[in-house]
Parts: C-alpha cells; sequence; structure tokens
C-alpha cells in the first residue's frame, strides 16, 4: 500500500506490470502443460524399466531401489541420533564458553534502559500513584521545605534577639537546624539510589 | 547486585526524598484524609444501619438519633483502631498512602503495635502536637519524640523492613 503522500504512479508503469505478469502466467502455464504430456510419455518407460515383466520380481530394479531407500532411510534416522547425541554434549559447552564471553548484566541494562522497565512497572503498579497523585505528593514536599525553611529562619532571627553577638569570625549557623535531611542517626530507609534503569 | 538497585518503581524527581523524614504540611495533609475517610466510614456506617432499620419496620422508620457527643466519641474511636491497625501493619494509613508517608520506629522499622495504639491515641486526642514537626532536623512532632517514632517518606509499596 502506497502511503498517503506518495505520488500516483504513472498508466504507462502499471500496464508494463500486467503485462510482465500476464507473461509470467503464460509460461508457467505452458511449462505445466509440457510437464504433464513429458510425463505422461516417461511414465511407462520408467515403470517398464523398474519393473520389467520377464523378470521376478526380486530382480527387478524397482526392488533393488526399494531396498536401497529402507538402507538410506535407516542410515539418515542414526545420522540423525549421533548429531543429535553430539548437539547434545556440544551445545552446552559452547552455550557456556559464548555466555562466559558476555556481560550479561550490562546487556540486560541496556535493555531495562532502553525499554524504561521502570515507567511501567510503575504504571501497572496500583500502589504507585497517578500523575495527579504524584503531583500532590511533590507540592507537599514542596510545601514541607518552604514551612522547613521560614521555621529555620525565625529560630535563627529569635535565636540572635536572645544571645549576643557573635564575633565576625564565627561562622554563620543559618539553616543548619532546619535541614530534612538525617543526622548521623542510622536513616530509617536510605535515600533512592541513581538508578541505572532510567539514565539517560 | 539485586534487582531493588537497579530498578525503582519510584519516580525520578522523587527519588532524592525517599527515606527523608517528612514535614509539617504533608503530615497535615495525610491526618485531614484520614479524618475525612473515618468521617465517610461512619457516614456509611449510618445510613447502612438505618436502611436495616428501614427494612425491619418500613412504616415505623424513623431515621436514629444521633447526638454530636457520641457521634464525636465514636468518631475518635474509630480514628484511634483504624490508625492503630494501619500503623501497626503496613505503617501508613490511607491518607500516609496518599501522600507517600509511613511511620515507622527511630530504627527505620514497623511501629509495635501497642506503640501504634499509644500514637493513635496521642495523635486523636492531641492533635496540635503536630505542629512541632515544622522545624527541627528530624521533623519530629510531640508524639514522635515521646514514642520515639518518625514519619519519612517512602512512596515504595510493601511493608517497612
Amino acid at each position: 500500500m502506497n502511503p498517503p503522500d506518495a505520488p500516483p504512479p504513472s498508466r504507462e508503469a502499471i500496464l508494463v506490470f500486467d503485462a510482465a505478469v500476464g507473461a509470467s502466467l503464460l509460461a508457467a502455464g505452458t511449462a505445466l502443460r509440457a510437464g504433464r504430456r513429458v510425463v505422461g510419455v516417461v511414465n511407462p518407460v520408467v515403470v517398464v524399466v523398474l519393473r520389467p515383466p520377464m523378470l521376478t520380481e526380486r530382480y527387478q530394479a524397482g526392488t533393488y531401489l526399494a531396498g536401497l531407500a529402507r538402507r538410506g532411510g535407516a542410515g539418515r534416522n542414526e545420522v540423525e541420533r549421533q548429531l543429535s547425541a553430539a548437539l547434545d554434549k556440544l551445545v552446552p559447552a559452547v552455550t557456556n564458553a559464548v555466555l562466559s564471553r558476555i556481560d550479561l548484566a550490562s546487556l540486560a541494562e541496556g535493555v531495562i534502559a532502553e525499554v524504561d522497565l521502570a515507567e511501567l512497572i510503575r504504571q501497572s503498579t496500583g500502589s504507585v500513584a497517578s500523575d495527579t497523585v504524584r503531583g500532590v505528593r511533590m507540592q507537599g514536599i514542596s510545601g514541607d521545605e518552604a514551612v522547613g525553611r521560614a521555621v529555620g529562619r525565625l529560630r535563627v532571627r529569635f535565636g540572635r534577639r536572645g544571645t549576643p553577638e557573635p564575633s565576625p569570625a564565627d561562622p554563620p549557623a543559618a539553616d543548619a537546624d532546619a535541614s530534612p535531611s538525617p543526622g548521623p542517626d542510622v536513616p530509617p530507609v536510605p535515600p533512592e539510589p541513581e538508578l541505572t534503569s532510567t539514565q539517560r | 547486585m539485586s534487582p531493588d538497585e537497579h530498578i525503582s518503581i519510584v519516580p525520578r524527581e522523587a527519588r532524592p526524598y525517599q527515606g527523608r523524614y517528612a514535614g509539617l504540611v504533608t503530615r497535615m495533609a495525610a491526618g485531614l484524609v484520614d479524618a475525612i475517610v473515618v468521617a465517610v466510614a461512619l457516614l456509611a456506617g449510618y445510613v447502612g444501619v438505618n436502611g436495616f432499620l428501614f427494612l425491619l419496620d418500613p412504616r415505623g422508620f424513623q431515621f436514629t438519633e444521633a447526638s454530636p457527643l457520641l457521634s464525636g466519641a465514636t468518631w475518635l474511636l474509630v480514628l484511634i483502631m483504624y490508625l492503630t491497625v494501619a500503623w501497626s501493619t503496613t505503617g501508613r494509613s490511607y491518607g500516609c498512602r496518599v501522600m507517600g508517608l509511613r511511620v515507622v520506629s527511630r530504627r527505620g522499622r514497623r511501629v509495635r503495635p501497642l506503640v501504634a495504639l499509644a500514637r493513635a491515641v496521642f495523635c486523636a486526642l492531641f492533635p496540635i502536637g503536630l505542629l512541632l514537626c515544622a522545624g527541627g532536623r528530624r521533623h519530629s512532632s510531640v508524639q514522635d519524640l515521646v514514642l520515639r517514632t518518625s514519619v519519612i517518606y517512602d512512596w515504595r509499596p510493601g511493608q517497612p523492613r
């Protein structure tokens, strides 16, 4: 099917193509008829050659050919069996050798990064939120940070009023108490590592 | 390397916050959602009971009286039970789930049922204690300070570790 924006083929081209198809069909029909005629002529000859009526069945060429075919079939079965046994031994060894030379972990990571498996899991997991809930959560986090900063500034201001003015050499301690990140205690859940599955 | 280290269902923008202590806004929003959930559940129960009474005696049916004091006490009781079960099992109520929060012990583990019960009672009877979590390094509310619990951002499903 042509794409919608492709130019339509010319009338002459269609005519030539149809003529070529017609010629091919004519040639095929002629060859079929000739083949049938040849078979009709040759078949009686073949029958006479393979099964000459003056010989007993034991000495006919057809009998010899049938025996030969039986032996060939048995040989083919034996070859198939031996080949299968050899492949059973060979394939695991070759596969192990090939796999040992491939970095499957990096290959899998590449595939995961390409198809963005994390996003697929995220979309198929009901527990994780739709875009709306995700937005609400992120806005909540932003609100937490804003409130934390405001409280931190207030603390600094009230702290300065209650304590003597520090000397210029002292480092400022602004917002040190308002940091939302876990301190020296064991954090309840470690922050998510930067994941390779969605690295772009 | 375990698969968890490579594949995370947490969106990229939220990953830096995972495991950090949650602040006032998200916790208040979660509490509000929980309060509304319990109120809606109570309302549904009230309607259900009255519907059942209507089916038993359609002619003499009248809506049962709901005194404000009794309603408030029931709401508190259901809220406490609901929060206790939620925090002691998954660490998150529905409000926490919506806001991506989880209640854990100081060691990051699931809180014990008795601690969850005490925290639920504390939160239901003294909600103003939540305001303390606006500041501070650990964003601890009064309840957290007394019971040695924490509320963290945790968007991942499943149980706390």
